[in-house]
């Protein structure tokens, strides 16, 4: 049986001649969180539109819950939840119509289950508002709502947070840990807020000008972005032809401004320091630096963590 | 596309749009007929039901005109409000939507064509004297004629409004089609036999004094009068709505939702 929920081979999508998607191989584990994270226009996007049925690939295949090919996908997406860009609604139906358009749409019986999403995602309130009426956050809310109608086995989130205040993406966060550990359902959430996903997202996806430059798991993320030591020199290149000579498995970057940054450091400060010493070289700085998401994202798209 | 229909009805049913216009469309039908009725001493030749009843026997692309109507109201916002997006996501193939939308548009549009209808027959039976050359029974045999042209006329603007991006364009493209093209034919069959027979089947045509249709204050000539024209009339909806049908699954089917 596949042990993905969501996989997609050479996914390409190209508006005319701009390729927005090029050649995506996704991988979502079955039961993970996982974290789609680029730019403004790197294809998170175009991608989610793909597996909601939202646009058509102009090459390469998509497989959802095991299901693939034009009747497969629709079936499949029987089964799933999403909410792509800004949440789309009727302007003058109520909070509750509107669950309940949805839920007659995906053929849940009864008022029910509209009312324990509204209570779910923190929306009862405003149950009798129109949705003209709603705010950004409210929105958000409400389309979560739509897309947890019908027990989805994936959830597809674009952008999910925008619009919420800081106590509602508290609460958002919390939502989706539980979603995911109580009902068990594999969440793909992409964002541009990386500090966000980081605390919810146990896999990575990093998109760059429509090509997924990398997946990787929270766990290899925290070991590669763990501290690192940036040490500044006079004479860069000759340090570091003596450092891959004596480390031969530690890691390193040359960064501009006579620097260069050891990644994953096997040994102490004073070690490094000691080499540029026996090589009559000077240190002129020397700090430890910790690596965010950020920072490893800005790596890859230029160029990747070389050696 | 049952549940997608269902929630479609149970949008209609919940909001506005539509009680809005099968009322305003009787309030205007009862005014109409009041204030006829009002003006009897001053033009009564015009206070008949004859003249009442001419003016929908005369013009009948009103009927595909208000069916066209009231598939906008139901269904141009859908692209602005992004609904679809939610449709297609839910598993529902494009031309499931398609199809569902032209049967509540078509079914809508009916029950309000039916309502006015009514309200229109039984304000002028009650108010107006019953002379003149058109009847009611005239009226009446207008709507099998006219009904699949008003299907295909909403179909059509259905296509039209989902395929454009802008609801403006959709819209000069369907009045390009319905309105434009039929006179082009006509002109064009000034000079070309088969052109002009060609002509005479597109609806706004096929209605017009061109095709021999008289209706006014002394005669009352449809061009469902007569079996074959009957047949004509069903023949050109039934085509058309096929036509606009296959067009919109062909342009439709893959479409990317923005």
């Amino acid at each position: 049986m596949n042990e993905y929920v969501i996989e997609t081979k050479g996914l390409t999508k190209s508006y005319g001649s701009f390729p927005a998607l090029d050649h995506v191989d996704l991988h979502v584990r079955k039961g993970c969180i996982y974290g789609l994270v680029g730019d403004n226009g790197a294809g998170k996007s175009t991608l989610l539109k793909l597996l909601a049925g939202q646009c058509f690939a102009t090459e390469g295949d998509i497989f959802l819950l095991g299901q693939q090919g034009e009747k497969g996908l629709l079936q499949a997406r029987k089964h799933t939840g999403c909410m792509i860009e800004r949440p789309a609604f009727f302007p003058n139906m109520t909070v509750e119509q509107t669950l309940n358009y949805y839920c007659i749409q995906k053929g849940v019986p009864g008022t029910k289950k509209a009312e324990e999403m509204m209570q779910l995602t923190g929306i009862a309130e405003k149950k009798r508002c129109r949705c003209q009426t709603l705010s950004l956050g409210q929105r958000q809310r409400l389309g979560l709502a739509a897309a947890l109608l019908g027990e989805p086995r994936l959830l597809m989130l674009d952008e999910p947070i925008n619009g919420l205040d800081p106590s509602g993406i508290l609460e958002f966060r919390s939502l989706l840990r539980r979603l995911n550990a109580e009902r068990n359902i594999t969440i793909l959430l992409s964002s541009h807020i990386l500090s966000e996903l980081q605390q919810v997202a146990d896999i990575y996806g990093f998109l760059s000008s429509g090509s997924l430059i990398e997946e990787i798991t929270a766990k290899r993320l925290a070991e590669k972005c763990s501290d690192c030591i940036e040490i500044t020199l006079p004479d860069i290149e000759k340090y570091a032809a003596v450092f891959e000579k004596t480390f031969p498995d530690d890691s390193y970057k040359i960064l501009p401004e006579n620097k260069i940054r050891i990644m994953n450091p096997k040994h102490t400060a004073q070690t490094y320091s000691k080499l540029a010493l026996d090589q009559q070289i000077y240190i002129t700085g020397m700090q430890t630096v910790k690596s965010s998401l950020e920072d490893y994202y800005m790596k890859l798209k230029e160029g990747g963590m070389d050696r | 596309m049952r549940n997608y229909m269902k929630s479609e009805l149970y949008r209609i049913l919940h909001t506005k749009e539509m009680y809005l216009i099968t009322g305003t469309l009787v309030v205007i039908t009862v005014l109409y007929h009041i204030l006829t009725f009002l003006s009897k001493g001053l033009a009564p030749r015009y206070a008949t039901t004859s003249f009442s009843y001419s003016c929908l026997v005369a013009n009948p692309m009103l009927f595909a005109c208000a069916g066209t109507v009231i598939t906008y109201f139901l269904y141009e916002g859908n692209r602005r409000n992004g609904n679809i997006k939610n449709a297609a996501a839910c598993g529902i193939s494009r031309v499931k939507i398609f199809a569902g939308q032209c049967l509540i548009s078509l079914a809508a549009s009916t029950c309000a064509m039916l309502l006015t209808l009514t309200v229109w027959i039984i304000s002028a039976e009650l108010l107006l004297p019953k002379t003149g050359p058109v009847h009611l029974a005239h009226l009446l045999s207008e709507i099998p004629a006219i009904y699949l042209i008003s299907a295909a006329c909403l179909v059509c603007a259905l296509v039209c409004i989902s395929y454009f991006e802008k609801t403006i364009t959709g819209i000069l493209v369907w009045g390009l089609i319905w309105f434009l093209i039929p006179k082009i034919f006509l002109i064009g069959g000034m000079r070309s036999e088969a052109l002009y027979q060609a002509a005479l089947w597109l609806p706004s045509n096929l209605f017009s004094v061109v095709n021999g249709l008289y209706v006014n204050t002394r005669e009352c000539i449809t061009a469902w009068d007569t079996v074959g024209g009957m047949l004509r009339c069903i023949a050109s909806g039934g085509i058309g709505t096929l036509v606009f049908v296959l067009s919109g699954i062909l342009l439709l089917k893959k479409k990317d939702l923005a």
